[in-house]
This record gives structure tokens, C-alpha cells and sequence, in this order.
């Protein structure tokens, strides 16, 4: 609508009144103190009109001293000026996303006003995002909008974050929202995660949101529920992501320089390392390499003592003393250099912008790395008067050396280390761990656990992604009334990873390279007709008809070398045997939609959606399917004028919404594949699917319904926005797991239902407003609650994710929330004492598995805090996430290994009585018959039964070894889980930055319009947390299976310095 | 407008998948199945270096051999072969059956198929009684998700009718069959494979049935036997790595090799092995299959493991010396039970002997222990499956019962097994030269009333590398008398546990399996302790 406007002020700003009766001339600057050139300025109600020149300066004759002067520019506020009898006019004009009337961006690119919307948005401007830096931009987000939960990971360098709006709808789709640039949904491919599996290993290598680069975003908009993205149609079902990329803005050519230069440190320690005993077992040092090599990730030995020698695991004894930091000395301060360059400028009716970031990141972990360089170019023109092209291309290219391998990957560091004996430095294995010939030479790791100098130095991998997106939008105006808008896009995205492993490395002895290539394609074609019509002062109406197109194609190679005959030379001619394995899926998808917005007197909004999807992936006999939105808005503060003077502003919001999902390609047939290799020259074949195909596939429906209601008082100066919503879906499309002996591993079909129900709050405020210092603070909180509602007959539930260890799940269980963590649980007493076995006084694990804890967080909030002092702004924010738990494996095995200072009870007393015990020349089973053992005593009863079958509890007081009871806790598939289950609260200060803005009259002088200057912490704290040794968002899985942790590497805190120049 | 969208019908081509097909020729399948029935590397891992082979106290001493060496039943460890057999061969062989059932040109490949669908299953309810069988691996063919269990008697009953049927179809005159991995499609040696599994299947029922084991047993034999070493039924592994789903290796072998300090032949089997008195001839198996190695570094595994340097001579010379030329001194197995190489039982000493290309060298306790020799257990040691040895075993068994397997007496077969396993030893790439056994071989006599014992030993002995037969073949027998060594208390596991899989996704029809379940821990429960139905007291 503002284009319309704006497209037939410009036609008639050439025309200047011959009838004006009153001079004024005046100055339009934006709020840098910049004069904004080509301006609008009209006289309001005629076609008087001109617009500012290069210096925003402008001279207009009026009619009347009553006369109104508008001033319009695109992408700010309109300002109405009455000229009364002022004869200079000078206005300062606001960028249109601030204040109350702001104008957001929604589904299909169309901007509205907020106040007009029956659903939630939110939304962040990109200054906020390329300050903090981060190389995904969307970590930046956590805790920033209330519903929108971010779950940064394990992952890594260039790792992709978890995202979740309102929480999981449903049990077996990624869950992940859609993101949309400048109105084109991009498909977030993920490039390859760890799996849920219990032997979940490999590495995450990002997605396609991970990439973009913050430094080009001009706005962000977060559409929550299905309301308001019923237009995207399935994609959409868990919300949308609209960013709103930078365009060009000034009229002189414009350049803007950018630069951050930041160091990364460890963020979490190992801060729960016992200092009091060292290397060895049942209390005794080792006494040979064997023994030494098989200790090494034991701190059960005697009292460290420097004056004690031990034998290494290479045979050299060394000093049995405690190293402090043995294992944090591995890491190293990582460094991030950002830089940038745009160019921008209008040229009559032509405007560009062209940029160039490149960015460069030094991993904590030696030789691990990424570069990633973003070009963005997009430039609009007007050709006549009614026709508009507008046109993006973005090429990125990102490259990852050596990613961190995670969760029970042989290559993964933090699991290589964990444990490792107090009294040894992890430096003492970057010695000797090959040979001269460049063999492996084993550390006390085994087949499982790598050295981690082997994995830096000599292992490699290396991602490069390439990614190409063109947009091309042509928009022609019939009239004022009718528009169409046609886009056409394609997003290609490459991916090569390649992956190697040299001779003798234990779990590939002969070598071996792995290497995916992979090329992404989604082609849209959108076509829109818009028209709006003013049926009477009062009743606005707006009818848009469309139709899109989809195609997805997914096309590469994973292909596996091994054999390495030609040693050194990393490709694969120098490889003996080859695995190649194609890789194809196309996905298509055509739609109609069709909406009606109507207004009345700009304070009563109704809108109404219907979208018709037509999906390549079902049945042809249900591979069409239609759902409706309805939405409503009611501005009572605009429709009552005798309200309260405190009350700025109040607006009631409804909507309901429907929306229909497809499935993953080639889901109906079964399929088969020929075995790799031939044996003995003769090829084979096998079924290669692990999931039953469905031919009956129906569409999936999410159904939600959204209340809220925003208010703003005392001049704006503080607000709140609360929200209800409810969703519930049915005949999900969901792959469920079959039992083995049908011969498949798992089944598609419809079936469950899953429902949400949360609250989202946003409260805003401006505690301190004054001429130089303004506080303002922002905080937002979200509750959602989950529930599974039903599975398929027969299914008690669905492992989301299972652990390497003690048989524990991440499910989705009827009747609990989405993604219960489930294990054994301790036997207890009737008076909840832990009953302990008679034999081995270890708990006694509960006869079945038990929800133990949820992955997921009952709350997720966020504090941001702007202060303002003249040019300086200093900005702090706080995310918070309460209430979830997370299952630790590296604290498992911290304990397991007795390096937790949970292990340190009763040690001094079974060594002395292991000291006895060998005086008094007793074998260990007569020293405990006689009483005599001593050593840490467990809590808890021991259980008999008499005769009679009278059951009595009796506290436990016998001692045993320590090393026996703690190491005693990891067992494969079963054994008691819950003293792993820990608290993953944590409040976070996620970033602070702090930002100075020369004034003008000094950049003036350098000849520079504007200068700008920062600190930036990235996640300098972590305020509170309950788990020790790791960051508390260490889930190494970024699928629908959270809760689980299992060797994660230290999260990292950023420290940088910004500048910013505008020339 | 809306002349790019494509019509909704097109849609269903755009929907096939251009790079896996939707028919493939189940040829291809048999020959993935004979290949992954031996070269899952994980299934026997799990299976019979983690519970089977400690649990008949063949070899043992490492973590791996920790759930079968102490009798600690572990569901992850217990579970492999179901959890992989179900969706990785069973649904193979399922649907090849269904998909060559009644096509002319398939009829040679219709039998083979069935022959090891038999084999495949025979391993499921061997280990574990009643299975799902008939409705099994056909969630996608009817849509059978959570498929009933069969009475293992059924089962049985199946296999005979199966293995029968099967003998009858086979034609030379009809299609060939050359990506055939056990025979190269040579039609004779499959009939002759289908009436040996009969045999074996038959003895299996000696207990529980022996109206029905002796019946088959005849019939298997007038139909023709395994006759030679030529005939033996096997997988020929090649030399990669097993690891993941890397299925050309041996997949036993490869998780032999998986451990840096693998486990050790055990006093029980080392005793089998050795003359009842110094004076006897000793079975050549004794210093061919078990060997003492001096590792070059301590931990190291795969093919890197296997240089290790033979110190056999030296070590049995040292404590020869010491106890005046006995030819059985130095020969030390470890106890059985142990889960550590550090068990120093029989306890013996550090020795100082003179390592070949080292000199003098200090020789631990554990290195002094027997291990399988190298050249067993390389990645390309074939897989056998039925040997004429253990044919000709189960044949003296049935002349003791008197049975009418023709005219040789129990002995000629019981010696043709013996030495035919002993000949088999030279199919393995590097074998020893293996001469001068005759004099063993004439001197294995059948003692009166110890019949089944000896034959059974044997044939303990001959399953020795095919340990899920081997154990299945000592429950059924009894025979070599093992006492039990694990956690006091515990008797020797019988069966394995139905996996939790089960346990949450089928439930109901598992429950109505575990309710006909026999043995010690009570009928009805579905323990490892207890036994399977074949498994009669």
C-alpha cells in the first residue's frame, strides 16, 4: 500500500502548485543528523508536491497557513506537519520499525502495521544481531523474544542451533521453523548431525541458517503459530523466521565499513576435579606400563604425593603430583576477526547495495577453524512508472577445518580426555604418539578413544559449503487498486565434506576417507494479486490471490575410500577400495492461497486465509489438501477516545488457524540397493529401507488458536504484551518404531497427536527518560506446555534419542511432556531410603525404566537492558532457561573414574585396611567376613527377607572399595541413571556490548558521516548454573531428542572490539 | 498464471526414487545374506565372544568376554543378533522366498533361498525358543507389524518341511545360480547342504523328540550327506576390516582382532585338547589352533596385532627344562570366569626366555597363556557354516542311538569327523602344515557308555569358530560336562533374553511366548537362566 502511495506521490512531486499562497522552506534529516534527499513533501489533499534535494533541504509553496505538509519517505514513519504560520519547517524523520505503529514484516513479505495483526510477531533489528557477532547469527536471538527457545548445542564451530517457537508440535518432524528471506523460504538443510541413535556419533556441520551473515540483515521477524504463517503453508507448521535483508538507502554512494575483532576463551572448566588422590585403582599405583596404560583414566590411586614417581603409560616414571588444569591446558584462545564493506546509493530511480563480510574464526581447539566469505548485492529499479524489478543475489562460502567429532565419536577430544588421571598432564601425549614412520602408536585410549594429537594433527576434515541465492521480484501496478507481484528464486546450496582417517588409525587401520557432496536446489515461483479498495471512509478491503510453486531437489554423492594405498596423499586415486553411493530426492509443490483483509476505521482488523497445497510426497489420492486462518484485531484504544489519559495504547488479538503438513519423499514404496563391494567378485543386494512405506499417507493437521493483548501506558513508557495460545495436532505423519522381527526398524504412518498450551509475556519499560540518559529495559517469558496426547495402538512410546549409557531414552511418551528422559530409577524403601544390594552395597536399579526428567525447559525467558548516556549506549542481555534436565555421560564418567569430588569419601580408609588386611595375611573375602573391611560406606538399607517373609531395612554399615562402588555406575543398557540426571537451568549473560557514536561536528571534521566504536562480550557469564564441568546447553544432538550429553567439548566466551565507519 | 504448476498427477513419478530401485533381482540378497550372516561383525562380538564362547569356557580374559565369563546378563549384549538379524537378513530372505515363490525361472533360487531363510532362523530360536516365524519380516509384505510368536516345535517342524521341499526342487537343469556365495551355484552340493542342516536340526531334537530325530535323521541320510571337506558349506570373508556395516570381512574374526589384548584359550578347552596320558598321541590341534604370542606394544589392534611374535616353543622348552621333557609342560590356559587378563590362574611366574628377533625378554603371566593362533583369525578366514566334520560327528551319535545311517560303524564316522576337522585347518590362508595326524586320528577310540560324550567333545571342538552352533550343540548334548564359573550360585546361562525392542514394541505376543518358557528361574519367565524348548533336561 505505501509503495502505491509513495509510487504516485513521486508522479505527481513534479508538478508544483501554480496557486500557493504561502512559502515554507525547511530541512529533512534522519535521526544521525543526516539530510535525507528525495523526500516527499505534499501538501495534504492535493497533488502539490515536491522533494528534497541532495542535502534534504526543500522550498514548497502551500495554499494556506492551515495546510497540512506530509513528509514521506520509504521505510520512514510519514510525518504531517501544519504549516500554521511557520515559514521554515525543519523535521526529523524516524526509521518506520520504531514506535508504536510499527510496521512489520509478515508472511509473503507484506508489511503491516502491527496494531492490525490477530497473532503474535517479534521482531529484531540486525544492528542488535551483527553487534554480539556471533558466527551463527541466530544464537544471538536466545532469549531475546519470549516463545522462541534457542539450544545452542555442542556442535561446535559452525555448528547449527536448535530452534524451537512454542515448543514441539509434532512427535517425529524436525520441529524446526522455516525461514524466509526477503520473502523467499529457504529450506534449512541440515548438513549432518550426530543422529539420536545410542552409538550417536559424527559431527554437527551446521545448516543453512547457521550461515547467513548478520551483518547483511536489516530486521528480523519471528511469526509464532500457525496464525500467522498459515500463508507458507507446511513449511511453516513450527512458525517463521522472516529476514528482511539491507538494501541500499542513501543517495550519494554510500560505503560502510565494519570490523570486529574478538578472542575466544573457555567458557565452562572442569571444575569438579578431585586434587587429593591420584592415578590408579582400588587405592593402589600402577606397577607396570600394562597397568599404567589401563589406569590412565583412573584417580583411584593412593594420596598424590611429588615425591612419589609413577610409570607412565610409555614406561617413563614420572612424579606423582597433582597438575592442575590437566585437561583444560589443551585448549587455546580462539580469535574471530569479522569484516565488511557495503556500498549503497539511489540513483534516481535506481538504488543498490553492495557487500562484502568476510569472516575468520580460530577455534579454542587447535587447528580447528572457519572462514566464511558473504557477497550480497541487490539493487531495485523502476522502469516507467508502474513497473518495478527488484533483484538479490547472495554467494556464500563458508570453510570448516577439522569440526570437534561429538558424543561417542572415537575422534571426540572431550571423550578421549574425560577422566583422565589428576596426576598426568594432557600435554605429556602430544610426545611420542607416532612413530617415525607415522604410525599410531597407542596412548591407553583403545580402539575407542583416540588421542586427541592424532585427531588435531594428523586425522582431517574439511566442509566447504557454497551457497548461491537469487531472487528476482517484478511488481507491476494496473492501477491503485490492482498489483502483481511475481518472484522468481533459486537457492543453491553445495556441500563437500570429506573426512580422513590415516593408516592405522585404530577404528580404520588401513585408512580411510570419506567424502559427501551434496547440492541443495529449491526454484520457487510466486505469483501474487493484490487489491485493495476503500469501500466507504471507514471499511478498507484488501484481496490478494496467489500461487506458488516449489521444487526441492537434493542430489550428491557419499562416497567411502578405504584401502589407502598411496600413503600422504589424500585422495582418492590413492585409495585401493571404493564405496560410491548416490544420493537423490525431489520434492514438489504447487499451491493456491487466497486472502481478504478488511478494516474498519483503523481500529478493527479481520483477516481471512485459505491456502490449497498440492504435495509430490503423498499418495496421489491425498496429495491435496486445504486449511484456513482467521484473525482479528481490535485497537480499543483507538475505538473508545474516553479512556483513561495513562492508557497510550490497547489491542485485543484473536486467531484461529489450521495448517496441513506433507512428508519426506519417497515414503511409499519400498525400495532396494546393491551392497557396495562385490564379495569375491559377486555383487549383492538388500532392502534398503529400515522403515515400512505407507501407500495410505494423509496429510498432517497442526490446529491452533492464539489470544493476546498489548498494552502501553504513561506516554509509551512502559507496555507488556501478553499471549495465549493453544495447538494441537492429528494424524501426524510420523515414523514410529516397529519391532525388529517384522523386519523393519520403524514404520510411517498418521497416527498421535500432540498438544501445546503456553503464555508468552513481553514487558517493556523506560525507567529513566532524560535529555542525555535513557534506561530501557525489555523482559520477556515464555511457558509452554507440552504434552503427548497419543502414539500409535500398541506403542507404549517413541525413542527420540537414546544414550550410549544405562539403557537411558529421550521419549515421547503418552501422557508426559514431549521428550521425557527416561532410565532407572534407584529402589527405595518405603521411607525413601535407597536400598542398596546385600552383597555388593550398590543401589539396586528399579525393575523398569521410569521418566527420570524432560529435556526440555518448562520456561525460557530473557532481560535486556539498553542504557544510554549521548553517544554511548551500553547493552546487556540475560537468557534464562529453567526447569529442564540433562542426562551426563561426562559427569557419569567423572564419577565412574573418580575424578568427581563426589568420590573422595571412605578412600583413606580402604587403603589403610587393604594395609591390614595384607598384614594380617587375610584374603579380601575373610577380611570382610571377619568386619574388619573398611572404605566408603553407602547410603542406604539393605533388604532382608526372613522366613516368615517379614521384610525389614536396615541402614548400611559396611564399607567397601570406593573405586568398586563408583565405578561400578556405568553399565551398557541398564543400571541406575537418575544420579545423571542433572538440573540444566542456567541464566546467562548472553552478551554486552557497548557502543559509542562520534558525535557529527568531530566525524564531520574527518570527513566521514559516522563513526562508531564497541566492546562486545559474548557469553562472558554464566550467572547461574547446576551442573559441573560443562556448559548446562551441551546437548550434542540437535534433533528432537534433547537431554542428553555425553563428552562435550567447553563452550567458549567471546571478548571483542567493534568499529564501525560510515563514509 | 498457473501454467507452471504441474499437474497432481505427475506428481506420483516425481515421487519415485531414481536411485534406489523399487525391484531388485533377490539373487542379490541371498548372496548379501550368506555374506552378513558371518560378516556382522557385531553379532558375533556380542553374541560369541561376549557371551557363548567364555560361556563354554572356550576362550575368555577380556571386558568383551565379561557378560558370558561372569554370567551378567546384559540386555545390549544379549540383543544383538535379534535386533540385527530381524531387519538386516531375516527381511531378506523373507522377502526373496516370497518374491521367487512360483516363478519358473526362480524354482533353484526359490530353494536356495529357503534353505538359508532356514539357517537364519534356526540361529534366532536356538539362542532364544519360541520367535516370530511365520509372521516374521513382514511388515511391508502384509503389513504384519507386530508379528505372533511360534512354538519352537513349529518352528522345527517348518524347517524339516522347508529343508525337504527345498532338496526336492533343486534341478540342475534349471536356472543357474552363480552370485550363489556357499556353492557358486553348484546344485548338488545345495541338496547335500539342505540334507545335512536337516541332520543337524534333527539331532537337535534327540531329548525332546527322539521318535522325530530319529526319523529325520534317517531321511537326511538317504537323501545324501555333506561327504567331504569339499562339500563343507562356508563364506569365504575377504581381508577388510569389519567394522560398521563393512559385512566382506569375518566378522568373528574381526572382533577377535577388535581387542588389543584379545582373550585367551581357557584350561577347560586346553585340557579337551590334551592327551588323557603323557604316552597318548596329542591331538594336532592342540599346538595348531593355540599358540602364546609376545606382543610387540602392548596395545594394538586389527592386522598390526597379528605381528606379534610366536613364542610357543620358547615358552613350552622353558618349563619343559624344568620338569624333565614333558611334551604337555608350559601349555597354560586361563581360568574360566575371568573377565581380566590379569588373573593370574594357573597362577605361574614371569619368565625370562629368548623372544625370537628380541633376545631376552621378561614374558608375563598373560603372555604366557594360550590365545588362537594368527592365522585362525584373519579378517579372510572363511565362515564355516556345516562342516563334513561335524556331519560325520552327528552321524556316529546316531549309529550310538542306532539309528539306520547306513552301514559304518559309530567309530569310522567318529574318527572321519575328527580328522576331517583337522584337515579342514588348511582352508585357512596360512595355515601351518598339518601332516603325521593319523596316528591321533586311529587312536580316538569310542569307550563303551562314554559315546556321547566323546562325540560330543568333539564336535565342541570342531564348532570351535562357529560358536552360536557349538553352544547350541553342547546344551543339547550336555556334553563336554562344563561346571559352572561365573558369579557364585548362578547355573551356566541356557538361552538369551528376548531384547527390550520386544519388551516395548510387541509386547503382548511376546508375553504369550514367555509363558510356555522352561527351567530353573520358573516357567513363565523369560530369563537367560532358563531354557528353550528342544533344551530337556
Amino acid at each position: 500500500m505505501k509503495k502505491i502511495i509513495l509510487t504516485l506521490f513521486m508522479s505527481l512531486a513534479i508538478l508544483v502548485s501554480a496557486i500557493a499562497q504561502q512559502k515554507v522552506s525547511g530541512y529533512v534529516k534522519d535521526s544521525e543528523d543526516v539530510g535525507i534527499p528525495g523526500v516527499s513533501i505534499l501538501e495534504k489533499g492535493t497533488t502539490n508536491g515536491i522533494t528534497t534535494d541532495t542535502d534534504g533541504k526543500f522550498v514548497l509553496k502551500v495554499n494556506s497557513s492551515k495546510a497540512i505538509i506530509q513528509f514521506i519517505f520509504i521505510g520512514m514513519k510519514t510525518i504531517e506537519e501544519e504549516v500554521k504560520n511557520r515559514a521554515v519547517i525543519n523535521v526529523t524523520m524516524q526509521s518506520e520499525n520504531v514506535g508504536i505503529d510499527e510496521v512489520v514484516v509478515t508472511a509473503l513479505g507484506i508489511k503491516r502495521e502491527e496494531k492490525s495483526l490477530g497473532y503474535s510477531v517479534s521482531s529484531i533489528k540486525g544492528d542488535d544481531l551483527s553487534k554480539s557477532n556471533d558466527p551463527n547469527m541466530m544464537n544471538t536471538l536466545a532469549g531475546k523474544v519470549p516463545g522462541l527457545v534457542i539450544s545452542q548445542g555442542a556442535g561446535g564451530i559452525s555448528g547449527s542451533s536448535r530452534v524451537l517457537i512454542r515448543g514441539n508440535t509434532t512427535i517425529s518432524g524436525d520441529n524446526q521453523p522455516l525461514y524466509v528471506i526477503d520473502g523467499v523460504p529457504m529450506v534449512n538443510t541440515n548438513d549432518g548431525s550426530t543422529g539420536g541413535g545410542k552409538f550417536a556419533l559424527g559431527y554437527d556441520m551446521g545448516d543453512g541458517a547457521s550461515s547467513i551473515n548478520s551483518d547483511d540483515i536489516e530486521n528480523i521477524s519471528v511469526l509464532k503459530g500457525p496464525s500467522a504463517s498459515a500463508l507458507y503453508g507446511s513449511l511453516a507448521s513450527n512458525g517463521v523466521i522472516m529476514i528482511t535483508m539491507k538494501k541500499g538507502t542513501n543517495k550519494n554512494l554510500g560505503i560502510e565499513f565494519k570490523s570486529t575483532t574478538s578472542i575466544e576463551k573457555q567458557g565452562t572448566n572442569y571444575d569438579d576435579i578431585q586434587t587429593t588422590y591420584g592415578q590408579g585403582m582400588n587405592g593402589v599405583l600402577p606397577a607396570s606400563v600394562t597397568e599404567s596404560q589401563k589406569t590412565l583414566f583412573y584417580n583411584f590411586g593412593p594420596r598424590l604425593d611429588p615425591n612419589l614417581k609413577v610409570i607412565g603409560w610409555d614406561g617413563v616414571d614420572r612424579p606423582f603430583g597433582l597438575m592442575k588444569n590437566n585437561i583444560d591446558g589443551f585448549f587455546k584462545t580462539g580469535r574471530t576477526y569479522t569484516n565488511s564493506i557495503a556500498f549503497s546509493q539511489i540513483a534516481g530511480k535506481t538504488s543498490f547495495r553492495l557487500s562484502y563480510t568476510n569472516l575468520n574464526s580460530k577455534d579454542i581447539i587447535p587447528k580447528t577453524g572457519m572462514d566464511r566469505h558473504t557477497f550480497n548485492l541487490s539493487a531495485k529499479t523502476m522502469i516507467g512508472k508502474n513497473f518495478t524489478i527488484d533483484t538479490r543475489v547472495v554467494y556464500t562460502k563458508e570453510m570448516v577445518n577439522n569440526r570437534p567429532a561429538l558424543a561417542d565419536s572415537y575422534n571426540n577430544i572431550a571423550k578421549s580426555f574425560f577422566g583422565l588421571a589428576n596426576n598426568i598432564d594432557q600435554s605429556f601425549f602430544s610426545q611420542n604418539y607416532k612413530t617415525a614412520a607415522g604410525d599410531y602408536i597407542e596412548w591407553g585410549g583403545g580402539t575407542y578413544n583416540y588421542n586427541p594429537y592424532w585427531v588435531i594433527n594428523d586425522m582431517k576434515n574439511k566442509t566447504n559449503k557454497d551457497r548461491l541465492l537469487g531472487v528476482i521480484t517484478l511488481n507491476y501496478e494496473f492501477s491503485k487498486e490492482l498489483n502483481l507481484k511475481v518472484t522468481g528464486s533459486s537457492d543453491q546450496n553445495y556441500l563437500n565434506f570429506e573426512n580422513y582417517n590415516p593408516v592405522t588409525t585404530p577404528s580404520a587401520l588401513l585408512g580411510s576417507l570419506e567424502q559427501t557432496s551434496r547440492k541443495t536446489t529449491t526454484n520457487q515461483l510466486d505469483a501474487l494479486l493484490s487489491y485493495e479498495k476503500e469501500l466507504s471512509p471507514s471499511i478498507k478491503l484488501t484481496a490478494r490471490v496467489g500461487a506458488n510453486y516449489f521444487g526441492y531437489v537434493n542430489d550428491g554423492f557419499s562416497n567411502v575410500f578405504t584401502k589407502m594405498a598411496v600413503k600422504g596423499i589424500v585422495n582418492p586415486n590413492s585409495y585401493t577400495e571404493k564405496a560410491i553411493n548416490s544420493v537423490y530426492s525431489r520434492k514438489d509443490k504447487n499451491s493456491f492461497y487466497g486472502i481478504l483483509a478488511t478494516s474498519y476505521k483503523n481500529w478493527l482488523y479481520l483477516d481471512a486465509t485459505v491456502r490449497r497445497d498440492a504435495s509430490s510426497t503423498l499418495p496421489v489420492k491425498n496429495n491435496t489438501y486445504s486449511y484456513p486462518s482467521l484473525s482479528g484485531s481490535f485497537v480499543f484504544t483507538d475505538a473508545f477516545k474516553n479512556l483513561p489519559k495513562l492508557i497510550t495504547f490497547g489491542k485485543f488479538r484473536a486467531s484461529a488457524a489450521e495448517v496441513g503438513s506433507d512428508t519426506d519423499p519417497y515414503m511409499l514404496d519400498l525400495v532396494y540397493g546393491l551392497y557396495p563391494f562385490p564379495l569375491n567378485g559377486q555383487p549383492s543386494g538388500s532392502i534398503s529401507t529400515t522403515i515400512v512405506p505407507n501407500k495410505e499417507l494423509k496429510p498432517t493437521r497442526t490446529r491452533s488458536f492464539e489470544t493476546g493483548l498489548a498494552m502501553k501506558f504513561f506516554n509509551n513508557r512502559v507496555g507488556f504484551d501478553f499471549t495465549y495460545y493453544t495447538s494441537i495436532s492429528r494424524d501426524q505423519i510420523n515414523v514410529v518404531p516397529a519391532p525388529n522381527t517384522s523386519g523393519y526398524v520403524s514404520q510411517i504412518v498418521n497416527v498421535g497427536s500432540i498438544s501445546n498450551k503456553g503464555v508468552e509475556l513481553a514487558l517493556s519499560g523506560s525507567p529513566i527518560r532524560t535529555k542525555n540518559f535513557n534506561w530501557d529495559i525489555q523482559v520477556n517469558f515464555a511457558k509452554n506446555k507440552n504434552k503427548v496426547v497419543s502414539l500409535a495402538e500398541g506403542l507404549p512410546f517413541l525413542t527420540l534419542a537414546s544414550a550410549r549409557w544405562l539403557g537411558v531414552s529421550v521419549v515421547a511418551k503418552p501422557g508426559e511432556p514431549y521428550g521425557a528422559i527416561m532410565g532407572y530409577n534407584y529402589q527405595k524403601d518405603p521411607s525413601g531410603n535407597i536400598i542398596l544390594d546385600a552383597v555388593s552395597r550398590r543401589p539396586i536399579q528399579s525393575t523398569a525404566r521410569e521418566v527420570i526428567g524432560n529435556g526440555t525447559y518448562d520456561w525460557t525467558g530473557g532481560v535486556i537492558n539498553t542504557f544510554s548516556y549521548k553517544g554511548i549506549s551500553l547493552t546487556a542481555s540475560i537468557d534464562i532457561k529453567q526447569g529442564g534436565q540433562l542426562f551426563s555421560m561426562t559427569n557419569m564418567y567423572s564419577i565412574a573414574r573418580g575424578q568427581s569430588t563426589l568420590t573422595l569419601g571412605g578412600r583413606d580408609e580402604w587403603i589403610q585396611s587393604e594395609k591390614d588386611r595384607v598384614a594380617a595375611g587375610q584374603t579380601p573375602a575373610s577380611w570382610l567376613a571377619s568386619g574388619n573391611q573398611k572404605g566408603y560406606v553407602p547410603q542406604g538399607v539393605i533388604k532382608t527377607t526372613d522366613a516368615a517373609g517379614l521384610v525389614t531395612y536396615t541402614p548400611n554399615t559396611q564399607g567397601i572399595d570406593p573405586t568398586v562402588f563408583w565405578g561400578g555406575y556405568v553399565i551398557d543398557g541398564q543400571g541406575v541413571a537418575a544420579p545423571f540426571i542433572y538440573d540444566a537451568s542456567y541464566i546467562k549473560l548472553r552478551d554486552v556490548t557497548i557502543s559509542y557514536n562520534l558525535p557529527k561536528a568531530i566525524t564531520k571534521k574527518l570527513g566521514i558521516s559516522a563513526l562508531s566504536v564497541g566492546l562486545v562480550a559474548r557469553n562472558p557469564l554464566i550467572i547461574s548454573k547446576k551442573i559441573p564441568n560443562i556448559d548446562p546447553d551441551s546437548n550434542y544432538y540437535n534433533g528432537n531428542g534433547q537431554g542428553l550429553e555425553l563428552g562435550s567439548l567447553p563452550s567458549k566466551r567471546g571478548f571483542g572490539f567493534n568499529l564501525e565507519v560510515k563514509l | 498464471m498457473i501454467a507452471f504448476l504441474a499437474s497432481c498427477n505427475d506428481f506420483a513419478d516425481i515421487n519415485v526414487n531414481p536411485v534406489r530401485p523399487t525391484d531388485l533381482d533377490p539373487v542379490n540378497q541371498l548372496a548379501y545374506t550368506q555374506m552378513r550372516y558371518s560378516g556382522d561383525y557385531v553379532v558375533p562380538l556380542r553374541s560369541a565372544i561376549g557371551v557363548t564362547m567364555p560361556l563354554l569356557q572356550q576362550m575368555t580374559g577380556t571386558f568383551t568376554n565379561n557378560s558370558g565369563a561372569t554370567y551378567a546378563y546384559s540386555e545390549s549384549i544379549y540383543s544383538f543378533v535379534w535386533n540385527n538379524d530381524f531387519p538386516g537378513i531375516v527381511v531378506n530372505m523373507v522377502d526373496a522366498v516370497e518374491r521367487t515363490t512360483g516363478i519358473a525361472n526362480k524354482t533353484n533360487l526359490n530353494a536356495m533361498c529357503r534353505i538359508m531363510k532356514v539357517m537364519v532362523f534356526a540361529r534366532l530360536t536356538d539362542m532364544y525358543g519360541d520367535i516370530p516365524y511365520s509372521e516374521a519380516g513382514k511388515g511391508y509384505i502384509s503389513l504384519t507389524m507386530r508379528p505372533k510368536y511360534d512354538e519352537q516345535k513349529n518352528i522345527y517342524n517348518d524347517f524339516f518341511k522347508e529343508l525337504k521341499e527345498s532338496f526336492t526342487q533343486l534341478d540342475a537343469s534349471k536356472d543357474k545360480v552363480t552370485q550363489d556365495q556357499f556353492f557358486a551355484g553348484d546344485i548338488s552340493k545345495w541338496k547335500k547342504l539342505a540334507n545335512s542342516l536337516r541332520l543337524r536340526y534333527a539331532m537337535r531334537l534327540a531329548k525332546v523328540d527322539p521318535p522325530k530325530a530319529k526319523s529325520e535323521t534317517e531321511a537326511a541320510y538317504a537323501d545324501g550327506l555333506i561327504a567331504s571337506n569339499a562339500d563343507i558349506c562356508l563364506t569365504k570373508h575377504e581381508n577388510v576390516q569389519s567394522v560398521g556395516t563393512e559385512f566382506r570381512g569375518n566378522g568373528l574374526t574381526g572382533g577377535m582382532q577388535a581387542n588389543p589384548d584379545p582373550s585367551r584359550i581357557t584350561t577347560t578347552m586346553i585340557n579337551l585338547l590334551k592327551p588323557e596320558n603323557l604316552t597318548d598321541p596329542v591331538d594336532p590341534r592342540l599346538n595348531i589352533i593355540t599358540r602364546c604370542y609376545y606382543p610387540l606394544s602392548p596395545l594394538v589392534t586389527g592386522p598390526a596385532l597379528l605381528t606379534r611374535i610366536d613364542i610357543t616353543d620358547q615358552v613350552a622348552t622353558y618349563y619343559s627344562n624344568l620338569s624333565g621333557n614333558n611334551a604337555m609342560s608350559g601349555i597354560f590356559g586361563i581360568v574360566p570366569g575371568s573377565n581380566t587378563l590379569a588373573v593370574n590362574s594357573p597362577l605361574v611366574a614371569d619368565i625370562t626366555i629368548n623372544v625370537p628377533g628380541l633376545g631376552n625378554k621378561i614374558v608375563a603371566p598373560k603372555d604366557q597363556r594360550r590365545q588362537v593362533a594368527n592365522f585362525m583369525q584373519q579378517f579372510n578366514t572363511p565362515a564355516i557354516h556345516v562342516s563334513y566334520s561335524e556331519i560325520e560327528l552327528l552321524l556316529a551319535e546316531a549309529k550310538v542311538r542306532g539309528w539306520n545311517v547306513g552301514p559304518d560303524a559309530a567309530k569310522t564316522h567318529y574318527q572321519n569327523g575328527i580328522k576331517a576337522n583337522i584337515e579342514q585347518l588348511k582352508l585357512y590362508t596360512g595355515a601351518p602344515a598339518i601332516t603325521g595326524y593319523d596316528a591321533f586320528v586311529s587312536f580316538k577310540n569310542l569307550e563303551t557308555g562314554k559315546e556321547l560324550e566323546q562325540i560330543n567333545t568333539q564336535l565342541y571342538l570342531t564348532l570351535f569358530l562357529n560358536p552360536l552352533e557349538g553352544f547350541a550343540n553342547w546344551r543339547r548334548s550336555g556334553f563336554p560336562v562344563l561346571l559352572p564359573v561365573g558369579t557364585t550360585g548362578i547355573p551356566i546361562p541356557r538361552r538369551f533374553q528376548y531384547p527390550q525392542n520386544e519388551i516395548d514394541q510387541n509386547k503382548e505376543n511376546m508375553g504369550v511366548a514367555v509363558a510356555r518358557i522352561l527351567g530353573i528361574k520358573g516357567t513363565g519367565i523369560d530369563s537367560y537362566l532358563n531354557r528353550v524348548w528342544w533344551d530337556k533336561e
